[in-house]
């Protein structure tokens, strides 16, 4: 009986040489389950430590679980691959599906106005395919075409848009609800980085282009 | 200061001195285009070597939004290559300038502090920055002077200030982006 504490501490020393949190997580459980046994199998069970070996293994357990879940390969379907490659090729690709979850595939057919000047916008879209036009009055000041921001300069500035996006065709692109996606990168700050740079990068050729 | 106001015009003209010696208003180094200015303490801080591995990572993105980006110290000028060295900054477009008087410190509203130079939360700011793999090395200027974040438009309008409470208060990296690419957004003609 008295090899099981010698065990445990073996696989405690083993834990405290790895490098990856999920094997140091696990090679814990394991370690606290053999304690565990130890202090049960005394004459007059150790109940405290018990309880408190209990507690750290419920712990691991479930940190184990949420790692293993993070750590499953991602599959992306067709157009998830393709919108993957065209805007979101800085995140990683569970990144990305994080972020594809908050929001929605939607159609919009020709002359369809995704955005209206002076109207709040409460979405961040994304063209997947098609063209819209961006209006001020009756004069068309730029096209958006696949892969391109529309609303990011009002979900940025937190103005109302000043100029109208139009469905020039049939136009397949993804909404974010602009809360959802608010709330979503503050509690994802590495995605929010990444996001940030895919914007600056949208913004900035947006700028460039006459 | 006020987010939406011009800076005041007594650090306008508040002098600050480049690696060379050489003595310029700060004014002349944030007008014409928007503009990142972080206030450091002294130059040996490990609450600034850490917010300068932050932000040196997406100093290049800052660039691109078209962002200058100046950091003020408080040491001696002679103080400012070992600096760059240290935090990795020689080969970046960031500039660094200092006020040994600590005169662009008192107009820009920060505060000099032995609690927060000394006391628990900068304690923890120590044991946060140790964590992040940042160091102390010696003081190199003002050791009580605490530091601060503004972001100027094109024209010296606020656009965000920050004034640290504790030698490790800086505000994050994305947040900094954050402001960025609104001031980048609204240079465009029409918002959508």
């Amino acid at each position: 009986m008295q090899a099981l504490i010698h065990v445990a501490n073996a696989l405690y020393l083993c834990s405290y040489l790895v490098k990856d949190i999920f094997w140091l997580r696990a090679l814990t459980v394991v370690a606290g389950l053999v304690l565990l046994s130890f202090y049960a199998a005394q004459p007059a069970p150790l109940f405290a430590a018990i309880v408190w070996n209990v507690l750290f293994t419920i712990i691991n357990v479930y940190q184990l679980v949420l790692l293993f879940l993070e750590r499953r390969p991602v599959t992306l379907g067709e157009r998830e691959q393709r919108l993957y490659r065209l805007v979101f090729r800085s995140l990683t690709p569970r990144e990305f599906v994080k972020l594809l979850a908050v929001g929605r595939w939607q159609e919009a057919p020709a002359n369809e106005r995704l955005v209206e000047a002076g109207t709040a916008l409460d979405r961040f879209i994304v063209i997947f395919t098609g063209k819209t036009g961006v209006r001020v009055g009756s004069k068309e000041i730029a096209q958006l075409g696949a892969g391109q921001f529309v609303g990011e300069m009002s979900f940025l500035t937190n103005q109302a848009p000043t100029a109208d996006v139009v469905a020039i065709e049939p136009t397949h692109y993804v909404a974010w609800p602009k809360r959802d996606l608010s709330h979503f990168l503050e509690t994802n700050p590495a995605l929010r980085a990444a996001i940030q740079v895919v914007i600056g990068t949208d913004l900035v050729g947006k700028l460039r282009t006459p | 200061m006020r987010i939406g106001e011009p800076i005041p015009a007594v650090l306008d003209a508040a002098v600050v001195i480049d690696r060379a010696g050489e003595s310029a208003t700060f004014g002349t180094h944030i007008r014409g285009s928007p503009c990142l200015v972080s206030f450091l303490r002294h130059f040996g801080c490990i609450g600034c070597a850490e917010h300068i591995a932050d932000i040196a990572p997406r100093l290049v993105e800052l660039d691109d939004l078209g962002l200058r980006t100046l950091f003020v110290g408080n040491g001696e000028p002679r103080y400012i290559d070992g600096f760059l060295e240290r935090v990795g900054l020689r080969d970046s477009h960031a500039r660094v300038v200092t006020d040994p008087t600590l005169k662009i410190f008192e107009a820009a509203g920060l505060v000099r502090s032995r609690w927060g130079t000394f006391g628990l939360r900068a304690i923890g700011d120590v044991a946060r920055g140790w964590s992040h793999g940042a160091a102390s090395h010696g003081m190199e200027g003002d050791a009580l002077q605490l530091g601060g974040v503004l972001m100027t438009d094109a024209a010296g309008t606020v656009a965000y200030y920050h004034r640290s409470k504790s030698l490790g208060d800086h505000p994050s990296a994305s947040d900094l982006v954050d402001v960025a690419l609104v001031l980048c957004a609204r240079r465009s003609s029409a918002i959508y």
